[in-house]
């Protein structure tokens, strides 16, 4: 293993030598997506362009595990980094057959030839190609299309509900994980930090499990309500309705939460205590809700202001025990149905479509 | 007229909640609320994906962390800021956020929303139907009805509040507080008591000793509190109220030096609260004085007023009086000590009408200000209002003193309505209600004797007094010594 490290220290790794490979399953790689190793899910991997026989464009995550055996404590990260694999691909596989969801269109390993070795067998997914994500797509333009985000939110909303139907909680939902298909509309993806009710992984044990610039706040004080998947499926219900500000204001509900909190100066009175803070944070979220409402108005989408404040409102409570539907009164399953949301942003949508007419 | 050294708890002040917030110091929102670990990569992450892409998205990413990070501002959080600055205009909520992450003394404007609620019901009515989730807003609500004096649709709000956000120390003060506004301070103790924080947390543990010693009812928990300060998990500031509500009940059990000792230590880091409860003992000359300047203190507006009376600069003190008031709109106090001030100290009895005035919406069913207010019109020649006011303030006056007192005041009206034998009457009946009350007797001589000599009945020498004036608490229990004269006549 001393070896390995030298070997691969300073020239290329396995996973970073496909391009050009067949991987002997109808697929060729193509073009290296991402020249230096980016850190998703946990574990390092590697992007490729692939295509297959038929002319489909997709996309290959290799993963790269030398970065595993570079570490102090190797045996444990190479586990680590192999679980987290696993899991994702299982994941992918089990709820990539959806439409709102991004597809897994292979997986395997495939041998890299020169010197590597045995440490030459690279794990790849292959998944759907997409145009981009939201945050991309956002960064293109300077105004917005309010049909277009609207419905952009829908199709996130029915992505989130499909996970959720099978027993999936997605956990780490942010602009840069909802992707954008020409033919297809938005998808979600990145299944690297979700939570499977029937598989249980180390993301369970995580309080932060996703991105925490877009974590809702009980995870940032490590409060949990039940304590099982259902503290799950609040957070996704919260990550989902943070994309509206992002969408509209192109801030994430967290950073705009945070900001809104120590804009009232309340220092003093928070006390590192979620069950006692919540009362200042439900302040600042008012705030934040109506810098929401205020944009929209200013934008000029004033019937459907009021519409969409009360729904991100609920989906976005800064509490998890009154986050969701509010004739729901205990944290359970149904209280956070992203079913019914989906519901509700596709009516404010089509409200909107029929405005454009 | 009322006195300034009425019975005096470390009552919790009902404010609206960024009033609350200007009030407190320590530690910032920062600490609980900051990123976890690995905040680093994470901004090194976001800057790269900011020089791939210079747009907003990526900006206010970026400039999101930059905020909460111990490093300092990189080259491309100050060029996203920019970028921001560019896209946005003055007051929008993204340019603030820009500007704080990149430079931590920016000024920060007060929030909008929050400025604009404490002064307009509607505003925090559709700030309630766009999140009805927070009760800090249902009690700013509550506030704004219950100074309208619409009291029912306040107990609303209230419940609202204490419903949603019942385990926070603000929701519960202010709670207690106003139903000792509704004149229900044994609901104001269950509440208290009710709540999972009633044996641990100082703010709620001192309201609770501060309503049951100033409405005498219940035990207050004094052992608690003294667990409280005993445990060592507080600071200074956070234990100020308990130990000013303490030292309070150990001057009435008569133990001095437990009670200064208190004191002491309140000021070590008070509330507004609790320093002018260092004042008011400080007036009745329970502690030597107060080594705490209420100058720079913020809201400290009822500590200054007491400071510049007990000084003798009674202006300044009724200057401070009409901020008190703006601050503590609810409470009759700053009405019945700065009317006072102004009738008895300085002879301005407009200025004493105009803050009675300011009161009444909210403490109309205040006797005292009633009677305060009588006083003030009868000494401007306007019998007919003083008579009314002094109806008013028998139908709701139940107290002894306060009977007292009113038939004082009557005794003044009777005098200027040309009754003198009525006149006389009157303030022989409120001697031997007040007389145990050397100040109250001392005020009640010198109008007394005031009126005699106007009528040219009895002279300064025949009193044995060298001037008819009364500049101080002092200078007016000087006159208690000529009731022996008055009630001969």
């Amino acid at each position: 293993m001393q070896g390995a490290g030298g070997k691969f220290g300073a020239g290329p790794k396995p996973a970073e030598c496909l391009v050009g490979l067949d991987l002997g399953n109808g697929w060729h790689v193509k073009a290296m997506v991402r020249p230096s190793p980016a850190a998703t899910g946990g574990h390092f991997s590697v992007g490729y362009l692939v295509e297959s026989d038929s002319g489909r464009i997709g996309f290959l995550k290799a993963l790269d595990f030398i970065e595993a055996l570079r570490r102090p404590n190797f045996t444990d990260a190479l586990q680590e980094m192999t679980a987290a694999y696993n899991f994702e691909r299982d994941v992918a596989l089990k709820c990539g057959q959806t439409n709102r969801v991004v597809s897994v269109l292979a997986h395997g390993s495939v041998r890299v030839s020169g010197s590597f070795g045995d440490l030459g067998n690279v794990a790849y997914i292959i998944f759907e190609k997409a145009e981009g994500d939201i945050r991309a797509e956002l960064a293109k333009h300077k105004d917005f299309d309010l049909c277009w985000c609207l419905r952009s939110l829908h199709h996130a909303a029915l992505g989130m509900n499909q996970l959720h139907l099978k027993g999936v909680a997605h956990q780490d939902m942010k602009p840069s994980n909802v992707f954008w298909f020409m033919d297809d509309g938005f998808k979600i993806g990145d299944f690297g930090r979700s939570s499977d009710q029937a598989l249980p992984s180390a993301n369970d044990l995580f309080s932060v499990p996703g991105d925490a610039s877009y974590a809702p706040p009980e995870q940032l004080y490590g409060f949990r309500v039940t304590g099982d998947f259902t503290d799950r499926c609040a957070a996704d219900l919260y990550l989902l309705g943070s994309l509206f500000f992002f969408f509209f204001l192109k801030v994430s509900a967290t950073h705009l939460l945070r900001f809104c909190v120590g804009k009232l100066g309340s220092g003093a009175i928070l006390s590192g205590d979620f069950s006692a803070d919540v009362v200042i944070l439900q302040r600042g979220f008012g705030d934040a809700l109506g810098h929401l409402e205020d944009e929209l108005r200013k934008s000029g989408f004033r019937d459907l202001a009021g519409r969409i404040v009360r729904v991100v409102g609920e989906m976005c409570d800064p509490d998890p025990r009154t986050r969701g539907n509010r004739k729901v009164k205990l944290p359970c399953r149904r209280k956070y149905d992203i079913q019914r949301y989906a519901s509700l942003i596709n009516d404010i949508t089509q409200r909107a479509e029929l405005g454009m007419l | 007229m009322e006195t300034l050294d009425s019975y005096r708890q470390v009552i919790p002040r009902w404010v609206l909640f960024h009033r609350a917030c200007e009030t407190m110091v320590g530690k910032g929102v920062k600490s609980v609320l900051s990123a976890p670990d690995g905040a680093r990569g994470e901004l090194d992450r976001l800057r790269r994906d900011w020089t791939a892409n210079k747009s907003m998205p990526y900006a206010l990413d970026l400039l999101g962390v930059a905020l909460f990070s111990d490093e300092e501002p990189s080259l491309e959080a100050k060029e996203a800021a920019k970028l921001v600055f560019r896209e946005t205009n003055e007051g929008d909520v993204r340019r603030e956020l820009a500007s704080v992450a990149v430079d931590r003394d920016a000024p920060l404007t007060q929030n909008i929303f929050s400025v604009a609620s404490a002064g307009n019901v509607k505003v925090l009515r559709d700030r309630l139907k766009r999140f009805p989730r927070d009760p800090t807003t249902w009690m700013d609500l509550g506030f704004h009805l219950a100074l309208l004096g619409n009291l029912r649709n306040a107990r609303r709000c209230v419940a609202a509040a204490v419903g949603s956000g019942g385990a926070h120390p603000f929701i519960l003060r202010s709670a207690s507080r106003f139903f000792i506004h509704a004149g229900d301070p044994r609901e104001a103790l269950h509440l208290l008591r009710g709540s999972s924080l009633s044996r641990s947390n100082p703010w709620i543990v001192s309201a609770d000793i501060a309503i049951s010693d100033g409405f005498r009812i219940n035990a207050p928990k004094v052992s608690v509190a003294r667990g409280i300060l005993g445990s060592g998990r507080y600071s200074a500031f956070e234990l100020s109220e308990i130990r000013s509500a303490l030292a309070t009940i150990e001057f009435g059990a008569g133990s001095g030096a437990k009670a200064r000792k208190l004191v002491g230590e309140s000021l070590i880091e008070p509330t507004e609260n609790a320093l002018a409860q260092a004042f008011w003992a400080a007036g009745r000359g329970l502690v030597p004085g107060v080594s705490v300047d209420p100058k720079n203190r913020v809201n400290a507006f009822e500590a200054r007023a007491r400071n510049f009376v007990a000084r003798e600069k009674h202006g300044q003190a009724l200057e401070q009086c009409f901020e008190w008031l703006k601050f503590q709109p609810l409470s009759a106090r700053p009405a019945a000590f700065g009317s006072f001030v102004a009738a008895v100290f300085l002879e301005r009895h407009e200025e004493a009408l105009k803050l009675i005035d300011l009161a009444f919406p909210a403490s109309g069913n205040v006797g005292v200000l009633h009677n305060n207010k009588a006083f003030s019109l009868v000494s401007l020649g306007q019998i007919e209002g003083a008579l009314k006011e002094v109806e008013c303030a028998r139908s709701i006056s139940s107290n002894r003193v306060d009977s007292g007192v009113l038939e004082a005041t009557m005794g003044l009206i009777e005098f200027r309505r040309g009754d003198v034998e009525e006149g006389r009457a009157c303030y022989k009946r409120a001697y031997h209600t007040i007389r145990k009350d050397e100040l109250l007797l001392g005020l009640l001589c010198y109008y007394w004797l005031r009126e005699e000599i106007r009528i040219g009945s009895v002279s300064l020498a025949d009193a044995g007094v060298s001037k008819l004036e009364v500049k101080s608490e002092k200078d007016a229990r000087t006159f208690a010594k000529v009731a022996k004269i008055l009630l001969k006549l």
